[in-house]
């Protein structure tokens, strides 16, 4: 009997990380989208999809032909979107000026392309409500990129130049922005003392 | 069908973009040790609750055959001449 039990419990285990060295990847980006801190530095998306994942682990017998990633992925959301007031600090991430509530329908609209109506569904909120969040999380983030990497710091977004310039030539812009942007860091870093001297 | 428009496929591959996620390694062993200690929490307060389901009953039979609140039966008479 406790045989056969230990062998079950091997098996859920042997499958369950199966699942977890396929989907933890992505799952983390998303969590570290939804908490705003920077990537390869979350130590609060890690614990919040640690959370889920274990959720999936107790529920592992129960949701056989269901989708683990989706149960993980609900239960994430669902445990943000409860929990999102001690995510409204600026930790340093990409959306990390938004408002959680709009990091979340970015992150459930477009990072992993849920439908307006079952992200509205999952939240309970109304489609409209979700689809506003969505639009001003959009540009609020595009604006932002737009007027460059430094201006972050602003609280003004500012409808700058960069918002009526043309499309491609933004998206180019922001490309390089971010990529330019830890190097700009570092050089401002180096070029601080010397400002000084 | 709404088409996908331009802002949402440039944010979209604003939140693709970034470092692949360095997963730590013990995060699947960290989920598995907390799942089963969820589990077993789970498993303890179904118990109760069942517990407490079986007690509620057994006493509600148990009144329903008793009828505790009827008092003895008087085993002596009143005694007679006052």
């Amino acid at each position: 009997m406790g045989e056969r039990r230990s062998r079950e419990e091997r098996r859920r285990a042997r499958e369950f990380e199966a699942f977890v060295a396929g989907a933890a990847g992505r799952l983390l980006h998303a969590a570290t989208l939804l908490t705003g801190e920077p990537f390869g530095a979350a130590p609060a998306a890690q614990q919040l999809l640690v959370g889920a994942l274990a959720r999936t682990y107790a529920d592992w017998d129960r949701l056989r032909g269901g989708d683990p990633y989706e149960h993980t992925r609900h239960d994430l959301v669902g445990h943000f979107a409860h929990s999102a007031r001690r995510y409204r600090r600026p930790r340093g991430g990409l959306l990390d000026r938004l408002p959680p509530q709009e990091r979340l329908m970015l992150v459930l609209r477009l990072y992993e392309g849920v439908a307006e109506e079952q992200a509205a569904a999952a939240l309970g909120l109304p489609v409209e409500r979700v689809r506003d969040l969505c639009t001003r999380g959009m540009a609020t983030i595009l604006s932002r990129e737009a007027s460059g990497p430094g201006a972050g710091t602003g609280a003004g977004p500012g409808p700058g130049p960069g918002t009526v310039a043309a499309a491609p030539a933004r998206a180019r812009r922001v490309v390089r922005g971010i990529r330019t942007r830890d190097t700009a860091g570092q050089d401002g870093a180096g070029r601080d003392p010397e400002g000084v001297a | 069908m709404k088409v996908p428009d331009r802002k949402e496929t440039e944010v979209r591959v604003l939140l693709e973009r970034g470092m692949p996620e360095p997963v730590p390694p013990d995060l699947a062993r960290r989920a598995v040790l907390l799942g089963l200690r969820m589990a077993q929490r789970r498993r303890t307060v179904q118990l109760l609750l069942w517990a407490f389901f079986v007690a509620t009953v057994g006493f509600a039979v148990w009144v329903a055959l008793a009828e505790p609140w009827t008092g003895e039966p008087q085993q002596t008479t009143p005694p007679l001449g006052w």
